[in-house]
């Protein structure tokens, strides 16, 4: 065992276990998915930037408990909307709105990094300029990305509407 | 509640922790938020932390996470990494201890397939997902390097190794800024990857007339992946974004060049 697993731990396990519990609700779920993040950090330590650890640690944690999200919403006795619900907690009510549309349609077949982003964007209530800043991606990338998803949302708005 | 009048969570704990980039990248956000309720919701987060590592402790949790590692739950290609210095360093020397290799791009993939279901592959040491190209002459192949002068009409091959990963896509990008999808081989096609060593493309592809380069990348992942996003980001967001927003996503990257050159 290395004292700098322990460190890792100690100074961002809290952070971690804080965003699995905020995604995924349930303490036994979130408490895995904290230890999986970790391994996964560890096994890519070359990635880890010493300024700003926190970001890689959150989007990584992001990126995870998301990827745990569809794959439960493959399943029958899940309701992807109940999840979204769950996980897009936003007051404002068009943003509520898109929020769940889009990432409703995320679980689909978008790009990890395009889930992760629109995650920071609907659901951290994150500026692009912010999601820019912490995915290491130039605010015009960002904002194309999710102008596309929110093209998507509307789309499947119109077609829910008839 | 606005946008802008929100404090994401992320920008809080990397506040709670101190990092200075933290000023730029909110600064707008920071300059509008009152000192007082600031500290209210950084006070809420240290003692969120002291439950946190009061309830689960470091002694257990470095545990859970050790047995993990090592039952190699989830499965994922281990690399030794060498770091500037600071406690990264340390992890990165952990990781290397772990993992029990360092390894470069020519080093063997070894797997093993369990007998029991084709999905459960054991990695013994060193595996990533790599890509490699060979080219074409008559009936044999030969392995090119990566940095060799190709022409137009030279035939390559385009062979890969899954690391492990259960998915894949491959593409190149030529001097132009044009992308070829050559895994799937239709671009909506399954990016399922066969994990059995070295695998041979069915088809050759003969390089056109573009110039300067041929860059193939292999983008691997465990979970299915989308050709067409892949060769849409290289051209809209070109090498560096592309990359930057597969390794976010914790996708391995590899990528192997080609000069061209008139013959």
């Amino acid at each position: 065992m290395s004292v700098d697993v322990r460190r890792l731990y100690e100074d961002y396990g809290p952070m971690v276990l804080r965003r699995c519990r905020r995604l995924l609700g349930s303490e036994e779920d979130a408490l895995e998915a904290m230890q999986e993040v970790f391994v996964r950090v560890l096994e890519r330590a070359d990635r880890l930037d010493e300024r700003a650890p926190s970001s890689l640690l959150y989007t990584i944690a992001t990126n995870h408990c998301l990827n745990r999200i569809r794959s439960a919403s493959r399943r029958p006795e899940v309701a992807d909307g109940e999840l979204i619900e769950r996980i897009a907690c936003i007051s404002d009510q068009e943003e509520r709105m898109f929020a769940r549309l889009t990432l409703g349609a995320l679980m689909g077949r978008e790009r990890e990094s395009t889930r992760t982003m629109a995650a920071l964007y609907w659901v951290d209530g994150m500026t692009y300029e912010e999601v820019a800043g912490e995915v290491g991606m130039s605010v015009s990338g960002v904002r194309k990305r999710l102008r596309g998803l929110r093209v998507t949302a509307q789309a499947k708005r119109d077609e829910v509407a008839g | 509640m606005k946008r802008e009048e929100r404090m994401p969570q992320l920008m809080l704990e990397r506040l709670s922790r101190g990092e200075a980039e933290v000023d730029s990248v909110y600064a707008d956000r920071l300059e509008a938020l009152s000192s007082e309720e600031l500290e209210v919701r950084l006070q809420e987060l240290r003692d969120d932390d002291a439950r946190t590592l009061a309830a689960h402790t470091p002694e257990d949790m470095v545990a859970r996470i050790e047995a993990r590692r090592a039952s190699g739950a989830p499965r994922r290609a281990r690399r030794a990494v060498s770091r500037r210095g600071g406690w990264f360093a340390g992890l990165a020397v952990a990781a290397a201890v772990a993992a029990a290799v360092a390894y470069g791009p020519s080093v063997r993939v070894e797997e093993v397939a369990s007998a029991s279901s084709p999905d459960e592959v054991v990695r013994i040491k060193g595996a990533r997902p790599e890509v490699s190209i060979w080219l074409k002459v008559g009936g044999e192949a030969t392995r090119l390097e990566r940095g060799d002068e190709v022409a137009e009409r030279d035939v390559v091959q385009v062979r890969y190794r899954s690391g492990g990963r259960r998915h894949g896509v491959i593409v190149s990008l030529d001097g132009r800024g044009v992308v070829t999808i050559h895994h799937p081989s239709e671009p909506g096609g399954s990016t399922a990857l066969d994990r059995g060593g070295d695998v041979t493309l069915g088809y050759g592809y003969e390089l056109d007339d573009a110039p300067e380069y041929e860059r193939f990348f292999m983008i691997a992942a465990d979970e299915e992946l989308d050709a067409r996003s892949v060769s849409e980001a290289l051209e809209t967001e070109g090498v560096d974004g592309a990359r930057r927003g597969w390794e976010v996503s914790g996708h391995d990257v590899d990528e192997f060049t080609l000069r061209k050159v008139v013959r």
